[in-house]
């Protein structure tokens, strides 16, 4: 019932490639792996040099180490998921799959993308409200334009969400953890005036 | 696939760049900047960045498998990776002599107000107290280009070099 629901949900997004070609090419480079990651590695950046003072500053720094974990941590649990379950892509399981994409060819549930770009947009966001929401957006964003293309079930981008959510507060728990450490290799990099 | 990962490094190497020069203007780290004018040094940090992707984007399809000379996410993780360090190193390499006179005309502003010019002063010219402060890190960078917060830190470093233990504890215990 749940799979129906979400096929046809699928499907109706789907359905709309066609209608608007400039709609469907943004959507293809909204989709593809190198944009939005990229973005988002280029906001991590940005945000290791922010901050009005030192204090601000470590916290940044240390908010973006909580983020790269949180999404290596989340690409790991997809990669363990996937290995123990593989559900076929749309194009493979549907026909009539108006696809704007490669064909990828690993599981499609849950959605790798989905995940990593959840996982970076909870960890800035436990540092940064409004970057963070930002960034929620685009993972939002990200996802629906992976379904729009054809590559993903919404289930699937739901799962990679549901992944980076639990990952992310125990990524903050291992943070807390880690904290001493941490400080002491920001403190490392300021010997280089890089932190 | 080795131009594919050129043009990744490429992208990734000018809009960070870029990304380093708005966030600098942002964080007020004005030993980063190319153009003092923080504004200016936004707006072209951010036109670099936007340009490099529209231009990844532009020169070919980018929508390939990573089988078909496409990267996988661990090469693009490490492209990344370096993409950003030579950017870093380069945004240093090149400031460092751009603002050698930043110091300078910011030791000459703050002279009557020696308990903020901790980070202005070079080590050797403060009092014990103040030299005894944790190394600022990229805050020396508001007041000084790369290069000189470096010289900075050996000072620092270098002036009680045979105790460098209780330096080094007196450091990370801070």
């Amino acid at each position: 019932m749940l799979a129906d629901a979400d096929k046809a949900l699928f499907l109706w997004i789907n359905a709309l490639v066609g209608h608007a070609p400039v709609i469907d090419a943004m959507m293809s480079r909204l989709a593809s792996d190198y944009l939005v990651p990229v973005g988002m590695g280029l906001t991590l950046v940005a945000l290791w040099f922010v901050g009005s003072d030192d204090r601000e500053r470590m916290r940044h720094q240390i908010g973006m180490f909580t983020a790269l974990t949180a999404m290596a941590l989340s690409s790991l649990v997809v990669f363990i998921c996937n290995a123990l379950f593989f559900r076929p892509r749309p194009f493979d399981g549907l026909d009539d799959v108006s696809l704007l994409f490669y064909m990828p060819t690993d599981s499609s549930f849950p959605s790798n993308s989905a995940a990593v770009a959840f996982a970076i947009a909870a960890g800035v966001w436990c540092i940064n409200r409004h970057l963070g929401i930002v960034l929620f957006v685009a993972a939002a964003v990200y996802g629906f334009s992976r379904i729009y293309v054809g590559v993903h079930y919404p289930a699937d981008i739901l799962g990679g969400i549901a992944i980076a959510l639990i990952i992310t507060p125990l990524t903050l728990r291992i943070r807390n953890l880690l904290m001493p450490l941490l400080v002491a290799v920001i403190k490392v990099a300021r010997l280089f005036a890089i932190a | 696939m080795i131009s594919f990962a050129a043009d990744y490094f490429i992208m990734v190497f000018v809009a960070s760049l870029g990304v380093i020069q708005a966030a600098a203007s942002i964080g007020g780290l004005r030993g980063l900047l190319v153009f003092m004018h923080p504004r200016i040094a936004r707006t072209l940090g951010i036109a670099l960045a936007i340009g490099a992707i529209v231009w990844f984007f532009a020169v070919a399809e980018r929508n390939i498998n990573d089988y078909e000379g496409g990267l996988d996410s661990n090469q693009q993780g490490i492209l990344f990776f370096l993409a950003v360090a030579a950017a870093g190193i380069l945004t240093c390499a090149l400031t460092s002599p751009l603002n050698k006179r930043l110091r300078r005309n910011c030791d000459a502003r703050q002279s009557g107000d020696a308990q903020n010019a901790d980070y202005a002063r070079p080590v050797g010219n403060t009092t014990h107290a103040v030299a005894d402060a944790p190394l600022p890190g990229l805050g020396a960078l508001q007041y000084g280009s790369w290069w000189q917060a470096m010289t900075q830190n050996y000072r620092y470093w270098y002036r009680d070099a045979r105790c460098w233990r209780t330096q080094i504890k007196r450091y990370f215990s801070g």
